[in-house]
């Protein structure tokens, strides 16, 4: 424990470095802008500000994008609440009693509940993400090579199974994003792979290209099709302020919402959308008159509030510790720790100590620099919300163009960026989820190469990933997560059929 | 055919055509027994199989409206996106980056195109103020040459 609290200490120390605070709190005011601002989310605005991190320490580098991961999380449920637009899916929930406060006149509570909520959740589940952290880093640093290949076995599967209506467009998606990270010169022999003799090729498929072309691109693209001239009509705000009374009835709603929030965060792909309509669906349940839900009930803010921002936490866990990440968001904010030479994984720990526990510590400031920061800047995020989308699109293209041009100062990149967004408005279109996509471009390599070397432990057999036990349980977990939603709908549909036999 | 479908016969084609290229690299080492092209000969075949069973769980469903009608905008928009990269490095960050916001502010709906120009031309200061001079990306400056 005391060990802990040295490390924490030491966090402490990098992250109040002067240029590290700077850092988050510019980050922390960029990420609430990505999230107020609709077309760039949380994954393509932290692919596009890899090119602005690259030459800061690994440290600061992911103390900055961890401010930014947060400060979408607070701009998404502006928009929320005062919109009815979410920024994201972990929003939605938001909106059923957000907006029906800001409509009956008390926008300002709900900015405030969703604020403290998510800090006082931040906060807990950060306590909660080194008490797990490091023992389950210590336990996977046993792992091997066939350990670790099945581990992101795991992690894509459990994705794809989460992600969408389609378990086989999920895979689709998956199996893209592992193709995706194949092109390039082979690192163990030096081949050239997939390259159709484009130089440009040879370094691989870089990931800000994807993640932009992906995601924003292709939001753009599916806008253009019902952009209107007129302005959003957004809910006047007029003081952001909490009562006694408002918060001590939401008191147990965020406490509950941090719980649910925390334990669903990491486990892999179930994040902090599920949690948040879990923990909605929780209150509702427990509340003595569920009828005020969906009609303006602060409990149905803070609830859903608490319960994404300690998701985003406990997503954490898997990627410190395992280095699999749980979202398509931290699997960028991986990417990006990937091109800054640090191998996220149990190794972490010991390599990096500046690293994790300075994000750790930063978690703390970031919770805290939103706090102070966003309640008095509610006027301005709603001023830039005004923004007609006639002059915001071209603008968010523009931006992504650059950002990508930044990168390799090639236009082989804008290409690929532009035909990605082509794939990712089709697949949007057609029910595709995007993230598994992500997942399998930046877990790529890493899967390839634990395969290989697993296979060279074990002289070419093929059996080394079941005959090892760990390695065994852990695809057998995989198949499971792959196999249960089939056989629980085929048990609901029969359910006396099958009753006895479960037994 | 339903575009379930057609996408699943693509698939179909991408997933053997990735496997059997797969089958020209060679190169196993002795810190490698597999070589470079198991894994990838493993995700084409995964694919094959996936645009299989994406075929046959594809129920037919009518699309409303013709191809140009549902995506019509989304085509003119790649095509112009295509125009302003592939004029990016040749014409310069400033003058490319102002013709497409300008045009585009009116192709997304704004009437003046004065207004369009303006707020184009002071975006374009902002994002070239932002990259170029604060983060020092160095933009592609064209014939012009560079901005002061």
């Amino acid at each position: 424990m005391s060990e802990t609290l040295q490390s924490l200490l030491f966090g402490f120390s990098v992250a109040l470095e002067p240029i590290n605070l700077i850092l988050a709190v510019v980050g922390a005011f960029l990420g609430t802008l990505i999230g107020v601002l609709p077309g760039i989310g949380p994954v393509s605005g932290i692919a596009l500000l890899i090119p602005v991190v690259i030459g800061l320490k690994p440290a600061s580098a992911l103390i900055m994008l961890t401010a930014i991961y947060y400060g979408t999380m607070y701009g998404g449920s502006t928009t929320s609440i005062l919109v009815n637009v979410p920024g994201e899916a972990s929003s939605v929930a938001t909106t059923f009693d957000g907006y029906q406060m800001a409509k009956q006149g008390r926008a300002g509570p709900a900015l405030a509940i969703a604020a403290v909520g998510s800090s006082i959740a931040g906060t807990l589940s950060i306590i909660a993400l080194m008490l797990f952290a490091l023992p389950l880093a210590r336990w996977a640093l046993a792992f091997g090579p066939a350990e670790n290949f099945a581990l992101m076995v795991l992690g894509l599967s459990s994705v794809s199974t989460l992600a969408g209506e389609s378990l086989i467009k999920a895979l689709i998606s998956t199996v893209l994003g592992l193709i995706l990270a194949t092109v390039g010169t082979d690192l163990v022999t030096g081949v050239d792979r997939y390259t159709y003799g484009i130089p440009q090729l040879l370094d691989g498929i870089d990931l800000v290209t994807v993640a932009v072309g992906l995601f924003a691109i292709s939001e753009v693209l599916l806008v253009a099709n019902d952009v209107t001239g007129e302005e959003r009509k957004v809910l006047k705000v007029q003081r952001v302020w909490l009562s006694m009374k408002e918060f001590l009835e939401s008191w147990w709603a965020i406490i509950r919402g941090t719980v649910i929030g925390f334990y669903i965060g990491i486990l892999p792909a179930a994040g902090a959308t599920i949690a948040s309509f879990l923990s909605y669906g929780v209150e509702k349940r427990l509340a003595k008159d569920p009828s005020r839900f969906g009609k303006g009930d602060i409990r149905g803010v803070a609830a859903p509030e608490s319960a994404n921002n300690a998701a985003a936490v406990g997503n954490m866990i898997p990627m410190l510790s395992l280095g699999i990440p749980g979202s398509s968001t931290t699997a960028v904010m991986m990417g990006a720790l990937m091109i800054l030479n640090v191998i996220p994984g149990p190794t972490m720990f010991t390599k990096h100590p500046d690293v994790v526990w300075g994000l750790i510590a930063s978690m703390y400031v970031s919770n805290a620099v939103l706090l102070i920061l966003n309640l008095p800047l509610v006027g301005l995020f709603v001023q830039i919300l005004k923004t007609p989308e006639r002059f915001l699109y071209p603008l968010i293209v523009s931006v992504c163009v650059i950002g990508v041009y930044a990168v390799g100062r090639s236009q082989v990149d804008l290409t690929l960026m532009i035909l990605l967004g082509a794939l990712g408005y089709y697949m949007r279109r057609h029910d595709y989820p995007l993230g598994p996509a992500i997942l399998g471009l930046v877990l790529g390599d890493r899967m390839e190469q634990a395969m290989r070397q697993a296979l060279v432990i074990s002289n070419g057999s093929w059996t080394t990933f079941v005959t090892r036990p760990i390695s065994a349980v852990i695809l057998l977990l995989a198949l499971v997560s792959l196999v249960a939603p089939y056989t629980i709908s085929l048990w609901r549909r029969q359910p006396r059929a099958s009753a006895g036999e479960d037994v | 055919m339903t575009t379930d479908r057609l996408a699943a016969v693509i698939l179909l084609i991408l997933g053997i055509q990735y496997a059997r290229q797969s089958l020209t690299y060679r190169g196993a080492t002795v810190a490698d027994v597999v070589g470079p092209s198991a894994y990838p000969l493993i995700l084409g075949t995964l694919l094959a199989l996936l645009a299989v069973a994406l075929f046959v769980e594809s129920r037919p469903r009518a699309d409303g409206g013709t191809f140009w009608t549902r995506h019509g905008r989304p085509v003119v928009l790649l095509g112009s996106l295509f125009a302003y990269t592939m004029l990016l490095e040749p014409l310069g960050f400033v003058a490319t980056t102002f013709a497409y916001l300008t045009l585009s502010h009116v192709w997304f709906g704004e009437r003046s195109w004065l207004k369009a120009a303006g707020v184009g031309a002071a975006v374009t200061f902002g994002l070239w103020l932002v990259f170029d001079r604060a983060l020092n990306l160095r933009l592609p400056v064209g014939p012009l040459g560079p901005l002061p």
